[in-house]
């Protein structure tokens, strides 16, 4: 029979155990806990935790995590596995390896000064940004879903790529990206797969089908920014489809300019498309 | 006259009251007379509401006919079939009802599904945030529109039938309005409008058959066109702002497309920010 624990103060915790409920300190080595609420901070090593809710600080050590979520700091030593890590607040990892990140609480508001940081190493299948963030840690994600300010000094390269707000970087080599178009983003390439900028944000098939800690219904009632022409030098793609946006190159094999486009020049292989609104200087089919 | 609360979950028989007040879940279960009815929580009617006053702020249920002088609406009133009947109505959340609804004042500042309005001041001001926060799935659609009787749009407010002297309203979707005066903002469709005084309705608005000539969107687009002399100025006056080469083809392609129509006065505006900040 697993025992559960109601703390009032510190308390130290080993073995298999139930649910835990704290208001203090807790430490735990070599522990399986199936549920853990603590207000107050938790050291923890060598254990795993089916369910982690924590307002302090985390300080974990080779430890493994199911379902958690912090509001505090969180340090993580060696390496620690999660299948969802929400943590509010800072964090540094030696490495964490996790299906779902991600950075904020779904309420929180998107614009602030201060950016989110991580530091340390981080792999997760999705890792979705909902507070301005700095990418300064090492990573390795498949997918990245931003909807909020999303800064970072190189070229991002994932798989699948959707911002719904504005983002600084350098580039983005992803599969899929879908950007929407504001002015106060600053880019310089795009290379990928299937490019979609748009004001429409319609979620796609492959969006929906992304795994993440937030449903499909969140994002898709996401407030838009004003809508305005975002500036990249180039894009490159197999399938672009383009509205609110100016740029030098735009290269593809199949091509839509839309609405509101200022393109310097347009190369194509198969298709290209080019609405009304749209100002394009130079077209090359190739 | 007594005073009866329910705080909790409770019922009530009916009666007369000076005041009632229910704090919890409250079901009255015949007809009821009142100064003043206040409803914080969930409360479900099947007798007749005579009041002075009904304050809904929660989730009213009401299957019988309401007349009231005063009837404000914080959160949910679903009135099934019945007539609702005051001297003003103010909603500031959703306002189902499938049967009449006649007011002298009526502002609706949210959501409302109703099959009948009748008012003096009609003012239907459709809240784009409580719509889209409302966001119903498509599946559960049909759910919905069965358990409030009447359909319900994210987009819209719905009304079938508004006769009224005056009418204001935006995001509304309409079969009939008979009114004297009759001010259509942004995005409303109707059926069929008939109207004696002033009238003006919004360029984006949908209007089917009337006894009045309109300014469609197409129409204001051809005026848009003799006003070109006149937005060209202030196209110019963009330019020299952001500091623009007025002989720079992107420009020049710009102010043509504009000409022909294609684009309107924000976008240009919006494009020409872009040209701007880059050259910067």
């Amino acid at each position: 029979l697993k025992r559960n624990y109601w703390v009032a103060g510190s308390r130290t915790i080993s073995g298999e155990v139930g649910n835990v409920k704290a208001a203090g300190d807790v430490s735990a080595f070599d522990a399986k806990i199936s549920k853990l609420h603590i207000a107050g901070s938790l050291d923890i090593k060598n254990s795993f935790v089916r369910k982690l809710r924590v307002a302090g600080e985390v300080n974990a050590e080779n430890t493994n995590f199911g379902d958690c979520k912090v509001a505090g700091e969180a340090n993580i030593e060696g390496i620690s596995k999660a299948d969802i890590f929400v943590v509010v607040g800072d964090i540094s990892a030696d490495l964490l390896e996790c299906r779902l990140l991600r950075n904020s609480t779904k309420k929180t508001g998107v614009t602030s000064k201060n950016a989110i940081e991580f530091s340390g190493s981080f792999k997760a299948e999705t890792f979705e940004s909902l507070y301005k963030f700095r990418l300064n840690c090492k990573y390795d994600f498949k997918n990245i879903i931003s909807a909020a300010e999303f800064l970072y000094d190189g070229v991002l390269e994932c798989e699948n790529f959707y911002s719904f707000n504005t983002i600084e970087m350098k580039g983005i080599n992803a599969e899929n990206i879908y950007l929407y178009p504001t002015s106060a983003s600053k880019l310089e390439s795009l290379t990928g797969t299937y490019i979609t900028i748009s004001i429409n944000n319609r979620l796609d098939k492959n969006f929906k089908l992304l795994p993440k800690t937030l449903p499909n219904s969140y994002y898709a009632r996401l407030h838009s920014l004003p809508a305005s022409l975002i500036t990249i030098s180039s894009i490159e793609g197999d399938k672009i489809n383009i509205d609110h946006v100016k740029a030098d190159m735009v290269s593809g094999l199949s091509v839509k300019i839309g609405d509101l486009c200022v393109i310097d020049k347009v190369e194509y292989k198969e298709n290209i498309e080019i609405s009304k609104k749209a100002i394009v200087n130079e077209v090359v089919k190739l | 006259m007594r005073n009866t609360t329910i705080d909790g979950v409770g019922s009530l028989y009916g009666g007369s009251y000076d005041e009632v007040s229910i704090n919890g879940v409250g079901k009255l279960k015949d007809d009821i007379k009142a100064n003043i009815i206040n409803v914080n929580g969930v409360f479900k009617s099947k007798g007749r509401i005579e009041a002075g006053s009904f304050i809904s702020d929660g989730v009213s249920r009401v299957h019988n006919d309401i007349k009231v002088k005063e009837l404000k609406v914080d959160g949910v009133l679903k009135a099934r079939c019945r007539k609702v009947e005051a001297d003003s109505i103010c909603c500031d959340g959703i306002m189902i009802c499938s049967g009449e609804v006649s007011a002298d004042n009526i502002d609706i500042d949210g959501q409302c599904s109703i099959s009948e309005l009748y008012g003096d001041k009609v003012n239907i001001k459709f809240d784009l945030k409580t719509g889209s926060n409302a966001g119903i799935s498509k599946y559960f659609k049909p759910f919905v529109n069965s358990y409030f009787g009447r359909p319900v749009s994210s987009s819209h407010s719905l009304v079938d039938t508004i006769e009224c002297t005056d009418l204001e309203a935006s995001h509304l979707k309409a079969k009939s309005i008979k009114a004297k005066n009759v001010t259509l903002g942004p995005d409303c469709i109707v059926d069929y409008l008939e109207c004696d005084g002033n009238l003006e309705v919004h360029p984006s608005c949908k209007i089917g058959k009337t006894n009045r000539d309109i300014k469609t969107e197409a129409q204001a687009k051809r005026n848009d066109r003799d006003e070109t002399t006149e937005t060209i100025d202030a196209i110019d006056r963009i330019i020299e702002d952001k500091s623009l080469d007025k002989t720079d083809t992107r420009v020049i392609e710009i102010i043509k497309k504009y000409q022909d129509g294609n684009l309107d006065l924000s976008e240009v505006k919006l494009m020409l920010d872009a040209l701007s900040t880059s050259t910067k």
